[in-house]
């Protein structure tokens, strides 16, 4: 996975992500930057992303957070629903693999899947350092290939889990219950604190 | 003494030469699919040919000799840089706004996957000044909201070569076309050529919505309020 490069903006990453021309140029370079490092191309649907897009949009504004010290959890919560949304709409087609290419590696076993969950990697990534000052990572099981036949039959089924997904892959406490509402994630949330200081009282 | 032409008068001439165009254009489209000139034999082929040649060229010198006289009253403003509050505060408003809503039609059009269309720059310039007649709109969303019907019951959009491909109905098209446009115009890049595919995606994107919005001046304010900022 590549460092985060993204389109200049004189915006802030978090206003210029909701712009669907600057939206659309960040994906279509970090496709290229996958198709660089794995040797597998993609076609780009523009009117499917579009959909994306908007569906994402709408969910993000409308679960938009009023306590400023939510702003962290919220831009997190955001990453992990770009992602389902991409993946719902899948809006690129790899083409074919290179002859050589490695089955138990997320990148050819899953190239659409894959590519669309280093942008939202990365977009996270990018967003947090700009927004905190603070950098992130992503764990070991983002590498580890039975995840990812786990993340793609889940997917398939319901595209909801890939929010759960993105948590485990950066390393949060994922929601497999209702993992579209940030409302409920902020509750389970301030529980789980409250009964790990209950334990350690 | 004989009517002289004022600059607006240049507007209809504009159109005539369109029109002429799109005519010709769709004319020998049909002829070519109902007679296609391979399957036609010797010396029939050739002489469908040159009849079809010379009516091309009747239409290039028409349509050349409508559209000098248009400029001569009237210089062509082929801008794409343009949005919708500065074109409401500018004299000539109606004029000014038909000429960059024929423009956004042309991509919106062409986005949407439609190369050949008729689309009226005085039906247009009518529309916005009849839109006013009602008093101001509250906002550039709200003109906007206002505008969209009556630029479609007004039929800006005349006529459309629809491709076979095409998954739309032509009062669907209209609808996407003119809702992309508006937003375009709306939307904080002034720039036609760059917005205008994305825009048109959006509106895509949007179609259910902005099909069941109709004549709902409300609900296609609150879609031109909630997109604008995210073109």
């Amino acid at each position: 996975m590549s460092d985060h490069h993204f389109p200049q903006t004189t915006e802030p990453l978090r206003v210029a992500i909701r712009r669907l021309r600057w939206f659309r140029t960040a994906f279509a370079q970090q496709l290229a930057e996958v198709t660089a490092e794995t040797g597998v191309r993609f076609t780009l649907d523009d009117r499917k992303l579009a959909a994306a897009f908007v569906q994402w949009l709408r969910h993000v504004e409308a679960q938009k957070p009023g306590d400023r010290t939510q702003r962290r959890a919220y831009f997190d919560f955001a990453s992990g629903l770009m992602l389902r949304d991409l993946l719902r709409d899948l809006p690129i087609t790899a083409g074919p693999l290179p002859l050589d290419a490695d089955l138990s590696r997320a990148e050819y076993y899953w190239p659409e899947g894959f590519a669309c969950t280093v942008f939202c990697l990365n977009m996270h990534a990018a967003v947090v350092e700009q927004e905190f000052d603070a950098s992130t990572t992503t764990t070991p099981k983002f590498f580890d290939i039975r995840h990812w036949w786990s993340f793609r039959e889940n997917v398939t089924e319901d595209a909801n889990t890939a929010i759960g997904f993105f948590d485990v892959f950066v390393g949060l406490e994922p929601e497999w219950q209702i993992p579209d509402s940030f409302r409920l994630r902020l509750d389970r949330a301030l529980i789980a604190k409250k009964n790990a200081e209950r334990l350690s009282a | 003494m004989p009517h002289r032409p004022t600059a607006s008068d240049a507007t209809p001439l504009k159109d005539a030469a369109r029109g002429l165009r799109f005519a010709f254009d769709k004319g020998r489209a049909t002829l070519k699919q109902a007679l296609p000139l391979s399957l036609l034999p010797e010396p029939l082929a050739k002489a469908a040919g040159s009849a079809l040649a010379g009516m091309d060229q009747i239409t290039n010198a028409a349509e050349r000799q409508t559209r000098a006289l248009a400029r001569s009253l009237l210089p062509e403003d082929t801008s794409t840089t343009t949005s919708l509050d500065d074109l409401t505060n500018a004299a000539g408003a109606e004029h000014r706004f038909a000429a960059a809503f024929y423009r956004g039609m042309q991509f919106s059009l062409r986005a949407l996957g439609v190369d050949t269309a008729l689309i009226s720059e005085t039906t247009a310039s009518a529309t916005y000044a009849q839109s006013l007649q009602h008093g101001t709109a509250a906002s550039d969303t709200a003109l906007a909201a206002r505008l969209m019907p009556a630029l479609i019951a007004a039929g800006t959009l005349r006529d459309a070569t629809l491709p076979a491909t095409l998954d739309m109905t032509f009062a669907e098209l209209t609808r996407l076309a003119t809702f992309a446009t508006l937003l375009a115009l709306l939307s904080d890049d002034h720039d036609l050529t760059v917005t205008l595919p994305a825009c048109a995606n959006m509106a895509l994107a949007l179609r259910s919505e902005i099909a069941a919005a109709q004549n709902d001046e409300a609900a296609l304010h609150r879609l031109f309020d909630e997109f604008r900022h995210h073109v």
